[in-house]
């Protein structure tokens, strides 16, 4: 009975004051339209990869480091970082797919984290193309990712097999990075 | 009419926000291999040169003159042939088919043949074959070559049979 009276106590003051202009009202409304974005083409780091095969190459220890990736992510979330190879060909390369190719994550900042996975396999699921995970980064530039894409070419009958008649041949791909929200 | 301007403005904002913005939540990176040459060889040997002594002329022929070496990466399956060139000679009937050779050893997915001509096209100067060799330190072929002189006719002294051993290897992707 206490409780209700003092309610009502409580709105006939908040009336007044209102009425009387001592109180002023201010509407907040705030939208995230999106809470995480992805630029895997940071100022200063590589995009595509172009790598010439060469001699060295082949007489070096399987896999060879074909080039560098690099994402920055900005996230209002928890999140994960996936990649793995979306589009392949490589029409004059008998045995060669996406499982040759490899990614590794050396370095990530800002509240992410590198995972030890490495599969840049076409058709391969989360975890084993996870190439790490963070948190909210607000205030801070964004989370950096950095890594390497591998390749192992195999070798004996398995091996590659490169038709000279086509030459140069060349072996394309794309890469797809996606950040995926983990929020249970 | 101010409130419709705010209501402009407010939109041109909201605009230029989302553009600014390319939010995405997936990107794509381009990876292009690119391979100008899938089958490298090299000779890890000197060049041969011999003296024919009494020991030779008496001694069973063919006889040894020598050896050879070659080291092939590869990122394709192959077959290796040699054969001998005549660059100059001034003894009569010395000729490429007087040479011939065998291939004794082959590592790294290398396989020899038993083929001796020096002189006669594939197969019959064939060494050997071999596989994609990535992340080894490339196929090894070894052989010996000899030498039958018993057709030989020699006039002018000194004699002298100067050649060329060609290596090649040939892509045997089907």
């Amino acid at each position: 009975m206490t409780r209700k009276i003092l309610v009502a106590l409580m709105i006939v003051a908040s009336g007044l004051s209102l009425a009387s202009g001592l109180v002023a009202q201010q509407n907040v409304t705030i939208e995230i339209g999106q809470s995480l974005y992805l630029d895997c083409v940071p100022p200063g780091q590589p995009g595509d990869i172009y790598y010439v095969i060469q001699q060295s190459d082949i007489e070096a220890p399987q896999p060879i480091d074909i080039g560098d990736w690099g994402c920055n992510v900005d996230a209002v979330t928890q999140y994960r970082l996936n990649s793995q190879f979306t589009l392949f060909s490589a029409p004059f390369v008998v045995n060669a797919d996406t499982s040759d190719f490899t990614a590794d994550c050396t370095s990530a900042d800002d509240y992410g984290t590198c995972a030890p996975n490495s599969s840049l396999t076409l058709g391969d699921v989360d975890p084993n193309t996870r190439r790490g995970t963070g948190y909210n980064t607000a205030g801070t530039d964004g989370a950096d990712f950095f890594g390497n894409v591998y390749v192992n070419m195999g070798v004996g009958p398995a091996g590659w097999d490169v038709m000279s008649s086509q030459l140069p041949v060349f072996v394309t791909g794309i890469i797809t990075y996606t950040v995926t929200d983990t929020t249970p | 009419m101010k409130v419709w301007k705010g209501c402009v403005a407010i939109a041109l904002i909201m605009a230029l926000l989302t553009w600014n913005g390319s939010a995405q939540t997936s990107q794509n990176v381009r990876v292009t291999l690119v391979i100008p040459q899938p089958l490298f060889i090299a000779a890890v040997i000197p060049s041969i040169t011999v003296e024919i002594t009494p020991l030779e002329i008496e001694g069973p022929q063919p006889f040894k003159i020598g050896d050879w070496h070659v080291n092939i990466d590869a990122l394709t399956p192959y077959r290796l042939n040699s054969s001998i060139v005549t660059v100059d000679t001034n003894i009569f009937d010395a000729g490429p088919e007087d040479f011939s050779t065998d291939c004794d050893f082959a590592d790294d997915f290398g396989v020899c043949t038993d083929k001796t001509s020096l002189s006669d096209p594939d197969p019959q100067n064939r060494r050997g074959f071999g596989e994609n060799t990535a992340g080894l330190n490339g196929a090894d072929f070894m052989g010996e070559i000899f030498l039958d002189i018993r057709s030989w006719d020699v006039s002018q002294l000194p004699g002298f049979y100067i050649g060329v051993i060609l290596f090649t290897t040939t892509d045997t992707t089907p």
